[in-house]
């Protein structure tokens, strides 16, 4: 797995390419996590070159969503874990687990980072 | 095609078990399904039976076959510790719409889900748990 970081004004870009599995999911918590500790809650994860997720990746993202969600400037601004370019066999994983419906999904990242 | 590899039921042979699956997937006869089909099953499969199977008593082998024939692959998945049905497992829980709700069992559900069939057999006599997940290509 390969994680490009890029940082905006408000929100921070992670392009995650690769497989995020039992071996490799710690890397991308210890990264969201070095995120939430600058006080960076504005996440857009690029999944467009992500190959697999299997449930240890589904947790990462889980967990990640609900730390940014507790974090809020008012009742309609906060942090948030919004995605961009998820890949169709993803997509599949996604819709199988409910999570379709659970995260901002957006079809490129200009319009996720715009979101916030 | 059939390749066949045997581990020990313990942490550091997940990543022998998937290292087998790259070694399959190098192959090229597998389609892009039966390939995801095949790291998911090793890893949440395996997983399951080093964190549970083996859990209360030493590490037992886990043996890993995978045929492919007319299209179709075959992963059969042969342990020796407590025995366990996937199938038995209860759903995830997909019927809350928060980040609180339970994700146990997410493994597994994929697994059961992408499959086109899931086939388990405890051998009271042995003590072999055998799990066989089948997919055709699509």
């Amino acid at each position: 797995m390969q994680i490009e970081h890029r940082s905006f004004n408000r929100v921070d870009l992670l392009a995650v390419a690769g497989r995020i599995d039992a071996a490799t999911s710690p890397q991308l918590r210890q990264q969201v996590e070095a995120l939430f500790e600058q006080g960076r809650y504005r996440l857009v994860l690029d999944l467009a070159q992500l190959e697999y997720i299997s449930s240890p990746g589904l947790r990462v993202l889980i967990e990640a969503r609900k730390r940014a969600r507790e974090w809020k400037i008012t009742d309609l601004e906060g942090g948030d874990i919004r995605i961009a370019n998820l890949p169709p066999r993803i997509k599949e994983v996604f819709d199988l687990t409910g999570f379709t419906s659970l995260f901002e999904i957006y079809a490129d990242v200009t319009a996720a980072v715009g979101s916030f | 095609m059939r390749q066949h590899i045997e581990v020990p039921g313990e942490w550091a042979s997940i990543s022998t078990l998937l290292a087998f699956t790259d070694s399959l997937e190098a192959c090229e006869v597998l389609s892009h399904e039966q390939c995801y089909l095949l790291r998911l099953v090793i890893e949440e499969i395996a997983t399951n039976i080093v964190k549970y199977g083996y859990i209360e008593q030493p590490p037992g082998p886990i043996q890993v076959t995978c045929e492919y024939h007319a299209s179709r692959l075959a992963i059969t998945i042969r342990d020796r510790g407590r025995p366990f049905d996937p199938r038995d497992h209860p759903l995830p829980d997909f019927t809350s719409a928060t980040a609180e709700r339970s994700i146990g069992g997410l493994g597994l559900y994929f697994v059961c889900e992408m499959a086109d069939d899931v086939h388990y057999h405890h051998d009271p006599t042995s003590g072999w748990n055998e799990l066989i997940v089948t997919k055709a290509s699509t």
